[in-house]
C-alpha cells in the first residue's frame, strides 16, 4: 500500500463542556438551542465590564484540586481503551493558569501546571504508558495536533494517535482577554451583524484517530474518516486576524488539496465562530474565496459553550462527527440577526446537509489557522 | 535563483532527506551561527542578548513591548535566517516554525497575572496578556520575516530542541512545508535556577529544507525516518546542539 493513501480513521470521540459531560448529553441540547453561558460564579468580575461564561456545574467538586484535570477526566470517560502504543498528544493552552492564581496567592499550587504534567496524567488516568508529545498553537491547538497526528499515522510512526485537550475559563484568561475588550458585555453572537464578543468556556474533547491496523484492534466501527488537513500562518498580526483571510484560505485550501476534493464536495462548514467582530468578518471573506457564493450550512457553537481555547478544535471535531452522522448542523446559538454575509448559511435552528464532508476550521493568537475534513464512512 | 541541490533517489517510502541549511544559538555564553562551526556553549545564567542592531537589519517598532521570551526567540529566528542567507522581510515565504520549551512562557504568564490581580482585575495588561501564548513568538517571527507556514510549539522532551526537531520533519515529510525552522526557546523561571539540575535559558534554532538552493556553502544532508534525525555519517541527532557539532 502507499503510504501516503492510508485512510485516517476517527476511532473514537468524547467531550465534555458547560452543556454536558458526554457528547451524548452535549447533542441534543446543542440542537436544541440551549446555551451554558450565564454569570460567572467561579471568581469575582464586579470590576470588570463583562461577567458571563460557560462554565461546567461542580468542576470544584471533582476528584481532583485542578479544574481541567475534572472537566478531562470527564470527557476521558467517554473513551474506549486505547490500543496499545498509541501516540498521547496534548492541546491544552492555559493550564498553568490556576497554578500561577495559586502561587500569587499565597496559596498551595495545583501539581499539574506545564503541558507535560497535562499529558502524564491523562496517561495515567487512562492507564495507558505510551509515547507522546504536547502541542501549543493557540486556539487552534488541537486542530493542529489532529493534522499532526495523522500525519504520524500516514509517516508510519504511529498506528494510533489520540489527541485531547482541555482548557477551562480562569480568572487569568478572563481578565486577559477582558483587557484586550474581545469579551461580550452580553452574550456570544457568532455572525451576528450586532456581536460585540467572545465568551470563554469551560470544554474537553479527545478524538481517536487510528490506521487501519489499529482499527481492527478496536471493536467498534469507526466514526469518520480524517481526509484532508492544513496549517498556515497569516504573518500579519499576532493578535488580530488578517482581514483578507489568507492564512486561513491557505489552510482550507491545503486541506482540501490533500483529500483530493473540491471546494464543492464540501456540504457543512464548522467555524471558529468566536463571535468577535474581526474573526467572523475574516472567517466569512475566506469562506467566501473558497467557495464562491454557493450557500450551505455554516456553524458555530460557541455561544452555546464558549470558546473553550485549545479544546475548541477537538471539542468542536467531536461535534462535527455527530452532525455528519446525522446529516444536520446545530443551530448557531446566539444568532439573531445574521450579518449579511452570514444570511443563507448560518441559522439559529438546525440545518440538514446532503452528502458527506464536513470542514472544521480554527484560528488564534500568533496568527495560526488550521483546518481539518472529516468524511462519512457509511 | 540557486540551482537546486539534486535528491538522492534511493529513499524508501516513509524516508525523507533533508538539508540543514543554517542556524545560530543566544546562550548565557554568547552568541553564534551554524556557519561559524562553533558547538553551542550552554551555560548558567541570564542570557544577554546581542544589540537590535546586529540581528535585524531594521529598526522594530514593537520590539520594545516583546516579554524576554519573545526577545530571545525572534533574535534567535533572526539569526539563523541570516545564517541560511534568507533574511530580511517584505516577501511572503511558505517557511514554518516549530520550537519546543520546557517551561514556555511561564514567567510572561507570572507577570502578567500580577497586573491582573489589582483593582479587580481593570488594570490587567493587554500587551502583556498577548505574550500568554507560547506561539505568539512564533507569529512576531512570521510578521517580521513573512512566513506562512506552520507554527506551532512543542513540550521539550529533554534532549534540548529534539521535539521541535522531529516535529518539524515530520512537517516537511508531510509536504507541509518545504522549510522549517526548528528551535528550541527557553527563558528559565527563577524558581527553576533553584532546581537541583542546572537549568538553561537559550535559544537555538535552525532551518531545515527538503528542496536547498546550493548558494549557501554549509548544507548538510540528513535522513529521517521512522520518527529518527541521522546525519549523512548516519549518526542519530537526539538534540538541536548536535546539528552544530561537525
Amino acid at each position: 500500500m502507499n503510504p501516503a493513501a492510508e485512510p485516517i480513521f476517527v476511532a473514537a470521540a468524547a467531550a465534555a463542556s458547560a452543556l454536558g459531560d458526554t457528547l451524548e448529553a452535549i447533542w441534543p441540547r446543542l440542537l436544541a438551542g440551549e446555551t451554558a453561558i450565564g454569570p460567572v460564579r467561579r471568581f469575582d468580575t464586579s470590576r470588570l465590564e463583562c461577567h458571563n461564561a460557560a462554565c461546567a456545574p461542580g468542576l470544584e467538586d471533582g476528584p481532583t484540586d485542578n479544574l481541567i484535570c475534572n472537566l478531562m477526566g470527564r470527557c476521558l470517560a467517554g473513551l474506549p481503551p486505547l490500543p496499545p502504543g498509541t501516540f498521547v498528544i496534548w492541546a491544552g493552552v492555559k493550564g498553568d493558569a490556576q497554578y500561577i492564581e495559586q502561587t500569587q496567592a499565597g496559596q498551595t499550587p495545583t501539581a499539574c501546571c506545564l503541558p507535560r504534567h497535562y499529558r502524564q496524567w491523562v496517561g495515567a488516568a487512562l492507564g495507558h504508558d505510551g509515547p507522546g508529545l504536547e502541542i501549543n498553537a493557540a486556539c487552534a491547538s488541537s486542530t493542529v495536533a489532529l493534522a499532526l497526528g495523522a500525519q504520524m499515522i500516514r509517516q508510519g510512526e504511529a498506528a494510533s494517535v489520540l489527541v485531547c485537550a482541555a482548557d477551562v475559563v480562569s480568572r487569568f484568561t478572563f481578565t486577559g482577554f477582558s483587557s484586550l475588550r474581545g469579551v461580550s458585555r452580553a452574550t456570544c453572537r457568532p455572525f451576528d451583524a450586532q456581536r460585540d464578543g467572545l465568551c470563554l468556556g469551560d470544554g474537553a474533547g479527545a478524538i481517536l484517530l487510528a490506521g487501519e491496523k489499529a482499527l481492527k484492534s478496536l471493536s467498534a466501527p469507526p466514526l469518520a474518516r480524517l481526509t484532508g488537513w492544513g496549517i498556515a500562518n497569516d504573518a500579519t498580526h499576532i493578535t488580530a486576524p488578517a482581514r483578507d483571510g489568507c492564512g486561513l484560505i491557505a489552510a482550507i485550501e491545503a486541506a482540501l488539496d490533500r483529500a483530493g476534493l473540491a471546494p464543492e464536495a464540501v456540504q457543512a462548514y464548522c467555524a471558529h465562530g468566536t463571535a468577535t467582530l474581526y474573526n467572523d468578518a475574516m472567517e466569512l471573506t475566506a469562506l467566501e474565496q473558497v467557495f464562491g457564493e454557493r450557500r450551505f450550512p455554516l456553524f458555530s457553537v460557541k455561544g452555546a459553550l464558549g470558546h473553550t481555547l485549545g479544546a475548541a478544535g477537538t471539542l468542536e471535531s467531536a461535534l462535527c462527527l455527530k452532525a455528519l452522522a446525522e446529516r444536520r448542523v446545530p443551530p448557531t446559538t446566539g444568532l439573531q440577526n445574521p450579518e449579511p454575509r452570514a444570511e443563507g448559511r448560518a441559522l439559529d435552528r438546525p440545518q440538514p446537509f446532503a452528502g458527506g464532508n464536513v470542514l472544521k476550521t480554527n484560528s488564534g493568537f500568533g496568527g495560526i489557522n488550521a483546518a481539518a475534513l472529516f468524511e462519512a464512512v457509511d | 535563483m540557486g540551482e537546486t541541490l539534486t535528491p538522492t533517489n534511493n529513499q524508501s517510502a516513509h524516508e525523507l532527506e533533508v538539508w540543514l541549511t543554517g542556524g545560530a544559538w543566544i546562550t548565557a555564553a554568547g552568541h553564534g551561527r551554524l556557519s561559524h562551526g562553533r558547538p553551542v556553549p550552554l551555560a548558567p545564567g541570564r542570557v544577554s542578548l546581542p544589540p537590535h542592531q546586529e540581528i535585524f537589519d531594521r529598526r522594530l517598532p514593537r520590539y520594545g513591548r516583546y516579554d524576554d521570551y519573545t526577545k530571545l526567540g525572534c533574535s534567535c529566528v533572526a539569526l539563523a535566517l541570516k545564517d541560511a542567507g534568507l533574511a530580511g522581510a517584505g516577501e511572503r515565504r511558505p517557511i514554518g516554525i516549530v520550537s519546543s520549551s520546557a517551561f514556555e512562557c511561564l514567567e510572561t504568564d507570572a507577570a502578567y497575572y500580577r497586573t491582573a490581580v489589582e483593582e479587580g482585575g481593570t488594570l490587567a495588561s493587554p500587551n502583556v496578556f498577548s505574550y500568554t501564548v507560547p506561539g505568539v513568538v512564533l507569529g512576531e517571527c512570521a510578521v517580521i520575516f513573512g512566513l506562512t507556514g506552520p507554527t506551532l510549539c512543542v513540550g521539550e522532551q529533554g534532549g534540548r530542541g529534539q521535539a521541535a526537531l522531529l516535529t518539524a520533519l515530520r512537517l516537511v515529510a508531510g509536504g507541509m512545508a518545504d522549510k522549517m525552522l526548528a528551535g528550541w526557546i527557553d527563558s528559565a523561571p527563577p524558581e527553576a535556577t533553584s532546581a537541583p539540575e542546572p537549568v538553561f535559558s537559550g535559544a537555538v534554532f535552525v532551518l531545515l529544507e527538503s528542496k536547498p538552493l546550493c548558494a549557501n556553502a554549509c548544507a548538510r544532508r540528513m535522513m529521517f525516518a521512522k520518527g529518527k534525525l541521522t546525519d549523512d555519517g548516519g549518526r542519530a541527532i537526539e538534540a538541536l546542539p548536535e546539528l552544530f557539532e561537525f
